[in-house]
């Protein structure tokens, strides 16, 4: 018997490394919510295409199951139905990006409510409800442009802080420095660059800028963590272009350190 | 539990302030005969020092032979047992104090003396010493001392713990209830206008932090001073945080504790506080400069830290006052009873809550220990503390059900923080009482299925539900 080699995220990323692996020896695909393709979606033709190929190729998959530890050798999954341990031959990492955070950003000053990740954004958006009167969204990631256009869909100013945004009514360049200020809700961002110090009122602000990769299982976040492979490249962005990024990455990983030992 | 669902309460004692100390002097007046009020102006418990600061229960604070120091040392051999029963993270990790300069050196010999005087355990170690205990040390550390009693525990699990068991036990708990009058009754008693209610009391308790000056000044007491000390913290992932298990405290200097680095009970760590007296309770703000220096203190003590391994800033007031620690009658209102502490709020809580009832007692409460009363909470288990998932997925298959992903906070955690006996009713409040939304993607993953639960539990839609317990996600 030859343990698995596990893949978490069941996305283009997870899907990529997968249709890799999976030729090589046993692949488990996992991922926490209960269907494939991640934030592309399920029901696209790609991503269609993509967990034909991998299930064709002999790969499971435990969809709605949570990783929750990497010990080096096994890995702590669970959901609703129980727990377990699952050894692997290898853990790779494909959980995909989230927004930079405060934090990421060195945003300082209050902590108000009415400060929210773009991930959070979306979702809120999606019930129909104007949020805001004026937003800022700010940074150029890949939900940037989509948080706009919902709340401009449903009559909210939208103000970009971002070096090339064109989906925004008015747009600030990336600052040095900014600050939050607002004490119950926020009420307005202070941007500190070369040009001086600006301050935009607003009533929302959506942090949608510099993917960072999103990694939540324990023994799995650091750098060099034993026996993990991160696939979670920052470029490209679209479903196809990360599928075949991530085979590139699995074919790379095989070239330099070789088949799984057999236990 | 709304102000406007309790227009007239009449109790033996009214409790102003839902902070540690608050909660804990309720929680303890709950398990007695008394009859008992506690009057919040914030919609949540834990809402101000409580909050924020360091989750340190501190075994030594001096000076020696201050009553303070005498109720840290009467609540510390305690904890492990308290919050076994209030179902609170706690661990007694022991600390290192760490001298990295012969100056800092000769300072440990009276600060070793002094801990020592104050009945608290401590050794001194070679430098080699205080690198085997927490390897990441600085290897410009030319001695240390040794603080096996020090320990972190979760100072907002214990605040909303002390007010779950006062709720269980019968206390009326007014949320968003700031007081703004206290008038004497013909008979003695006080009449407190807090939000809607109105509540009458034998005895009230001031334990309103930094506000408690303007409490007294309210009830016609002494002319108190108090005013917020600003405290900034960086918090670290714990990806990172995971390879310390002590406390690493820098070198006390006559001015100040310094910049620690505080494992807490989540795993990630503490960098903080500093010290600013300023003359605004409600301002909370960061700045990076302070920011900086905490990070780059802490770096001094423990080298491996790096600004990256950053994934939040807050900051907190503490209540500073010419009294550090005040835990007495009033001189002129004498059924007014102070309670607040600058810093050490969580540390003497236990035992300042028995004290108060001795206090109370001596001035004629009359109360009793009620029979069957509760002194303890339904244990309240934690997905990431289990040794075994599986045991708590079969009890109930939410635990399986990971909503948090970076702190692997359950649904069934969740659940259990917006039914309690004091309900989370925000985002933020669901944060305080199971940890959810504070990893290192900050709510990025998660803070919309937390919100969604929220808005279901209290009733609010997409726009209306509380980030805060002061605000709303929209407008």
């Amino acid at each position: 018997m030859t343990a698995p080699f596990a893949v978490v995220g069941a996305g283009p990323s997870g899907l990529g490394c997968a249709a890799v692996l999976a030729a090589e020896g046993p692949v488990v695909l996992i991922d926490r919510i209960p269907v494939p393709g991640g934030t592309a979606g399920w029901d696209g033709r790609e991503i269609r295409g993509y967990v034909t190929t991998v299930r064709r190729l002999g790969a499971r998959m435990r969809l709605g199951e949570t990783a929750l530890r990497w010990d080096g050798r096994r890995l702590l999954l669970v959901s609703p139905g129980g727990a377990g341990w699952l050894d692997a031959a290898g853990l790779f990492v494909a959980c995909g990006l989230r927004p930079a955070t405060l934090a990421d950003w060195r945003v300082t000053g209050d902590r108000p409510a009415g400060v929210i990740p773009a991930t959070v954004a979306e979702h809120l958006l999606q019930a129909g409800v104007r949020l805001w009167s004026t937003v800022v969204v700010a940074g150029d990631g890949p939900w940037a442009a989509s948080v706009a256009r919902s709340a401009r869909r449903l009559g909210t100013r939208v103000i970009a802080v971002s070096d090339h945004a064109d989906w925004a009514d008015e747009r600030h360049p990336r600052p040095k420095q900014w600050s939050i200020t607002g004490r119950d809700r926020v009420t307005g961002i202070r941007l500190e660059g070369e040009a001086g110090v600006t301050e935009l009122a607003c009533d929302g602000v959506v942090l949608a800028g510099d993917p960072a990769p999103a990694r939540n299982i324990d023994g799995a976040v650091l750098p060099g963590a034993a026996g993990v492979t991160f696939v979670q490249p920052l470029t490209p962005l679209d479903p196809a272009g990360r599928f075949d990024a991530a085979r590139d990455a699995a074919h790379r990983w095989l070239r330099t350190t070789g088949k799984a030992d057999p236990q | 539990m709304s102000a406007r669902a309790a227009p007239a309460v009449e109790v033996d004692v009214a409790v102003i302030g839902g902070g540690v100390l608050g909660t804990a002097v309720a929680a303890r007046l709950s398990r007695t005969t008394a009859s008992v009020c506690l009057l919040e102006a914030e919609n949540d418990v834990c809402e101000g020092a409580s909050k924020g600061n360091a989750g340190v229960a501190v075994a030594y604070y001096g000076p020696p032979g201050t009553p303070e120091t005498a109720l840290i040392n009467a609540s510390n051999p305690g904890w492990e047992d308290l919050c076994r029963r209030l179902s609170v993270p706690y661990r007694r990790t022991g600390a290192v104090m760490v001298a990295l300069d012969d100056d800092e050196a000769a300072r440990l010999e009276p600060t070793l003396e002094e801990i020592r005087a104050c009945g608290v355990r401590a050794e001194p170690l070679a430098p080699h010493q205080v690198r085997d205990l927490e390897p990441l040390v600085s290897d410009r550390c030319v001695a240390g001392l040794l603080m096996p009693d020090e320990g972190v525990i979760d100072p907002m699990a214990l605040t909303v713990a002390y007010a779950s068991l006062a709720a269980v036990n019968g206390v009326t708990i007014l949320l968003g209830s700031r007081v703004s009058a206290i008038t004497a009754t013909g008979d003695g008693r006080s009449r407190i206008i807090a939000g809607a209610a109105a509540v009458t009391a034998r005895f009230v308790i001031n334990a309103a932090g930094v506000s408690a000056g303007r409490i007294s000044r309210l009830a016609g007491g002494e002319p108190l001073d108090y005013w917020p000390r600003k405290g900034q913290y960086a918090v670290l992932d714990r990806a990172f945080a995971q390879r310390l298990s002590h406390i690493v405290f820098s070198t006390h200097t006559a001015a100040t504790k310094g910049v620690n680095v505080v494992p807490t009970t989540h795993g990630s760590a503490l960098l903080g506080p500093t010290a600013a007296d300023h003359d605004d309770p409600g301002d909370t703000s960061t700045d990076p400069e302070t920011i900086e220096s905490v990070i780059r203190s802490a770096a001094r003590l423990v080298p491996a830290i790096r600004p990256e391994h950053v994934i939040k800033h807050f900051a907190a007031n503490r209540p500073a006052s010419d009294e550090q620690h005040r835990l007495r009658f009033d001189a002129r209102t004498a059924s007014l009873l102070h309670c607040t502490n600058r810093s050490a709020g969580v540390s003497i809580s236990p035992a300042a809550a028995d004290h108060v009832l001795e206090l109370l007692t001596a001035a004629g409460l009359g109360a009793s220990p009620r029979p069957g009363a509760a002194d303890a909470l339904p244990p309240a288990p934690r997905l990431r503390a289990g040794a075994d998932p599986g045991q708590l997925i079969r009890r109930d298959p939410l635990f399986g059900q990971v909503v948090c992903a970076c702190e692997h906070v359950s649904a069934a955690e969740i659940n259990r923080a917006l039914e309690g006996p004091v309900p989370a009713i925000s985002v933020d409040g669901v944060r305080k009482r199971t940890g959810a939304a504070y990893g290192r993607c900050q709510g990025s993953l998660c803070m919309a299925g937390i919100s969604f639960m929220t808005a279901m539990h209290t009733g609010a839609g997409p726009a209306t539900v509380r980030q805060t317990a002061r605000g709303t996600v929209g407008s």
